[in-house]
């Protein structure tokens, strides 16, 4: 009788347990592997996720402060200057997705409590600078008009400082068109007050202009004296409007009081 | 793997953690104070600098204007004229009733304080006796007489009556009591009592003391009674004047 090497039942036994220990150890190691491998890029994209908002908005902050110390010195300086800031602003205005997290990893906000702060964070900071641009924009806007208006005002004033009588029915004409020129101005709610201020002092220039120029027509010596008297005062109230402007303006400027010089 | 799970999950949290880098932003808390960038602002505003150079412009008088003012100063030139020029008042002397007082002195003071500087003199006029038919008749009159000249006029005092400027004698030689108790002089009373009573004659009522202390206008009655005022002899400056002469102040 032939004996063969087959292994005995026990053997087999053990053999096929081992396989199975080598087969879920594999898949463990396989499993770990992938969990490991994601989380390092998971690690990897959030701290990408740092880079990129933080120089995002640190961008932001720097090209509103490059363009705020541009020089002004000059009419075109000025204009190189707003043009520079509303750039910075505009370039801003379309990063208001960079707090946005891919959806491989955005959910581990929901577990993961560092991950969920810093996106809360970026939000915060993204809310206060978009603040800051809203703030931006409005004060552009504000100068805006108020450039706008200053043309019209020099406009009307560029005439001779010494004026006879030949040139008054000019000059009386040129404080009529500027008010309705003031009143016919679409400025920002901002800039109303000191637009409708601006109108009516305007107003009042023309108006003074008119009553001397029927005092001189009908020659009369006492009514023309008081209408110079009246016309004078109402040029010192024009001046005055930089005092509303100044008030306004204050108010808008106030937010860059607490822009990051950083 | 549960475990690895839990693992996997402390791992990634503590490592995340501590994650060293930038701040993920520069929170709003973080931001600093930057005064520099509200005056960067500012320095765009353009309509400080164009109000500041409106201003309202020097107006040429118009041609009418200049037309009524050059003949307004050439009216006012024209009556400084009239002024400057020296009418002369003639004036003739005489007397009434007996008179003891020395005429001749009574002459020379008289012309004297009438032609003097302080005096009516000032209106620019100037006084000249003549013999007779003077625009006004200076009498040196007996007391008793002076009410012949006119029924409002006593034997106190001075009068004036119509083109006759009365001067009383007792008065010329021993001025009045309270006068004189006043302290004041005889060469001054007889200034006074010839510019007041020929001042009535130019055309001047009574006047009243202005204040105390302030000099008595010459009008002033100050031969009854000074009425807190000094002695003044001479017209004030608002006193010349002359409805007779046509002479405005």
């Amino acid at each position: 009788m032939k004996r063969t090497n087959r292994p005995g039942k026990s053997a087999r036994l053990f053999i096929a347990k081992h396989k199975l220990f080598v087969g879920i150890a594999s898949g463990l190691l396989v499993v770990l592997l992938i969990i490991g491998g994601f989380t390092a890029w998971s690690l990897a994209q959030w701290r990408e996720y740092d880079q990129h908002t933080t120089s995002q908005q640190r961008a932001f902050r720097e090209s509103l402060a490059a363009a705020l110390a541009l020089p002004a010195d000059t009419s075109e300086a000025k204009a190189k200057k707003r043009v520079a800031i509303q750039a910075a602003s505009t370039a801003f205005a379309a990063q208001q997705r960079i707090c946005d997290v891919s959806w491989l990893t955005a959910w581990q906000q929901r577990l993961f409590e560092p991950a969920k702060k810093r996106v809360d964070d970026c939000r915060a900071s993204l809310a206060a600078l978009d603040t800051l641009r809203g703030d931006v924009d409005r004060t552009m806007s504000y100068l805006q008009h108020e450039q706008a208006l200053a043309s019209l005002i020099a406009t009307a004033t560029d005439g001779a400082n010494e004026q006879d009588e030949a040139l008054w029915q000019a000059t009386s004409d040129k404080w009529q068109t500027l008010t309705g020129a003031i009143k016919n101005m679409k400025v920002s709610s901002e800039f109303e007050p000191v637009r409708a201020r601006a109108g009516q002092l305007a107003e009042l220039v023309s108006a003074g202009w008119k009553e001397l120029l029927a005092a001189h027509t009908v020659k009369d010596r006492s009514r023309y004296e008081k209408a110079v008297g009246e016309l004078d005062k109402a040029y010192v109230a024009f001046q005055a409007l930089s005092q509303d402007d100044v008030t306004t303006m204050a108010a808008l400027l106030q937010p860059f009081e607490t822009l990051s010089d950083k | 793997m549960c475990v690895m799970c839990s693992m996997a999950y402390s791992a990634t949290g503590v490592v995340m953690a501590t994650t060293t880098g930038l701040p993920v932003v520069t929170t709003a808390s973080q931001m600093t104070t930057n005064t520099v960038a509200v005056s960067q602002v500012a320095s765009l505003r353009t309509l400080p600098q164009v109000l500041e150079n409106v201003k309202a412009p020097a107006l040429r008088e118009p041609g009418w204007l200049v037309q009524q003012k050059a003949a307004e100063a050439a009216a006012v030139a024209q009556r400084a004229a009239q002024r400057r020029a020296v009418t002369v008042v003639t004036y003739d002397v005489t007397t009434k009733g007996t008179v003891v007082a020395n005429l001749a002195e009574f002459r020379t003071q008289a012309s004297a304080t009438l032609n003097d500087s302080r005096g009516w003199a000032r209106l620019g006029v100037s006084f000249q006796e003549v013999a007779s038919g003077g625009m006004f008749t200076l009498v040196l009159s007996e007391a008793g007489q002076i009410p012949s000249f006119s029924s409002g006029c006593g034997t106190e005092y001075s009068c004036r009556a119509g083109r006759y400027v009365i001067i009383n004698q007792d008065r010329w030689l021993g001025a009045t009591s309270s006068w004189n108790s006043a302290g004041g002089s005889l060469r001054d009373y007889r200034h006074m009592v010839v510019n007041h009573e020929t001042g009535h004659w130019l055309g001047h009522g009574h006047a009243i003391c202005t204040g105390a202390g302030q000099p008595a206008q010459v009008m002033q009655q100050q031969s009854m009674n000074l009425q807190g005022c000094a002695f003044n002899p001479w017209p004030t400056a608002s006193e010349l004047w002359s409805t007779q002469l046509g002479i405005r102040l």
